[in-house]
């Protein structure tokens, strides 16, 4: 199969999206996820219902609040016009912002459950010994919970390579800047470009099992040692 | 009784069945676009005959995947040209079998409060933000949008503005939302009374670009169907016709009609 250079365009858009958005995400699930895994708060369960709705709203949904959200009238949209002079919607920023939203569970739920079955004791005997708690937590939950990283980032990315509804309500399609690779199969689809499509999905198939194939194989090392 | 009789009896019964028979169900693909105005057309249609219709919805790409594919469809109402040519072309059927039933119209078309008072080709080529057209590869409202662009020497500047709604609903809704300035809509979804306020809007002339046509045709399964048959032939009727045009699309010229009729 030969591809084209316009062809591995929206392909590496996608991984430059999946790759911005696990880093981000890796940043905010983290805490999230120990402080879901930790309290004993009575409003851990209305956390916990507001991390996994993107599981259940169909991206119809999500992408629907996002337009008006980031759009010129919207409460985030209305605040970075003023700032920068043009929408969050059809923008890489905003497929960032709106990946996010997407993939949040993803990234939140394998670590809160590799945080819970480490449990408070581990942190709070090096709390005792005198690490600070930041450190603590550091260099004793997060080598712990190796497995559950590697599930949330591999999530993650997998799961924002695999966008589709909520990319094509927000991105307006355009080339090099939101035309992901799921847009442009969906584009040769609609265009009876089928040749294309089938090499493009074919390439999207092989990547995703490649992508699932190694997070196994490395997490067996890992729960092997 | 007599042979005869029953042989009468026979064709009564036959026919009475027939009768029961004729009250059939068309299922009508129609592209987003011209849905609404089908939705109208099929009540009337249903008020006038026994027959049934059922509408399904879609963008003509996908509409035209699962004609081919087989789906149950009886009559295809595209968007454009090419897809019902291409249906036939694979159930080796003359051309001719396809018709013009509506022609569109581009509309440039704002709600932006800065376009207010402004002229609405010079708002077009003066704002700073996005501008919203139907994929010109998919939609056949894109297309003529970029060949008005071309045509008026504004594609290659006004180019990185461009957003593209997978079809010409999402173009509006771009627009509608605010998150485009302004859009190169179809006329025909400006009779839409939710949208908000219009702040202006023009007419794109329609000599600079390829018209709109938007063809029909009975599937080959839909010619086992008599209603299928009859119910395209309902939309090319003066009935019908006025509905089309009521509902902002123009009408192909036909030879029963005085030219310029429709026009």
């Amino acid at each position: 199969m030969n591809f084209s250079a316009g062809e591995l365009g929206p392909l590496w858009l996608s991984v430059q999206l999946g790759a911005v958005t696990t880093v981000l995400l890796l940043l905010i699930a983290t805490p999230l996820a120990w402080w879901l895994a930790t309290t004993r708060s009575p409003v851990k369960p209305v956390m916990q219902a507001i991390v996994a709705l993107p599981i259940v709203l169909p991206p119809t949904v999500l992408g629907f609040y996002l337009l008006i959200l980031l759009g010129p009238y919207g409460a985030v949209g209305s605040w970075w016009v003023q700032a920068s002079g043009d929408t969050l919607t059809f923008s890489f920023l905003g497929l960032v912002i709106a990946s996010c939203v997407y993939s949040l569970p993803f990234a939140v739920q394998p670590l809160a459950a590799a945080f819970e079955s480490i449990g408070r004791q581990p942190v709070e005997a090096a709390r005792t010994l005198g690490a600070s708690r930041f450190n603590a937590f550091l260099s004793v939950a997060v080598p712990m919970a190796a497995p559950g990283f590697l599930g949330a980032s591999v999530l993650s990315f997998a799961h924002t390579l695999g966008e589709f509804g909520v990319v094509l309500m927000v991105g307006g399609n355009i080339p090099g800047e939101t035309r992901v690779i799921s847009i442009a199969i969906f584009d040769h689809v609609e265009a009876l470009d089928y040749a294309s499509a089938h090499r493009l999905s074919a390439l999207l198939l092989v990547f995703a099992f490649v992508v699932l194939l190694l997070m196994f194989v490395v997490n067996r090392r890992m729960t092997r040692v | 009784m007599s042979r005869f009789f029953r042989a009468v009896l026979a064709v009564v019964i036959v026919a009475g069945c027939a009768g029961q028979a004729l009250a059939a169900t068309v299922t009508v693909a129609v592209a987003s676009n011209f849905a609404d105005t089908a939705e109208t057309l099929g009540r009337e249609y249903e008020r006038t005959t026994q027959h049934e219709v059922v509408l399904v919805r879609g963008s003509s790409g996908k509409l035209f995947a699962q004609i081919v594919n087989g789906a149950p469809i009886d009559v295809f109402l595209s968007a454009d040209r090419e897809r019902p040519l291409e249906v036939l072309q694979r159930e080796n059927r003359d051309p001719r079998n396809a018709f013009v039933y509506a022609i569109g119209e581009l509309v440039i078309w704002s709600s932006d409060p800065a376009a207010d008072g402004i002229d609405c080709s010079r708002f077009l080529q003066t704002t700073k933000r996005k501008i919203a057209l139907a994929n010109p590869r998919l939609a056949p409202y894109g297309r003529a949008a970029q060949q008005f662009l071309e045509q008026a020497s504004l594609w290659e500047r006004l180019e990185p503005q461009l957003v593209y709604g997978e079809n010409i609903a999402q173009a509006l809704q771009f627009v509608a939302s605010g998150n485009a300035a302004v859009g190169l809509v179809a006329r025909s979804q400006l009779e839409n009374a939710d949208l908000p306020v219009t702040t202006c809007r023009v007419d794109v002339p329609l000599f600079t670009h390829a018209p709109i046509e938007q063809v029909g045709l009975v599937t080959g399964r839909g010619l086992d169907n008599p209603a299928a048959t009859d119910f395209a032939a309902f939309i090319q009727s003066e009935a019908a016709r006025n509905l089309i045009r009521a509902s902002g699309y123009r009408v192909p010229a036909r030879d029963a009609f005085v030219a310029g009729d429709g026009q």
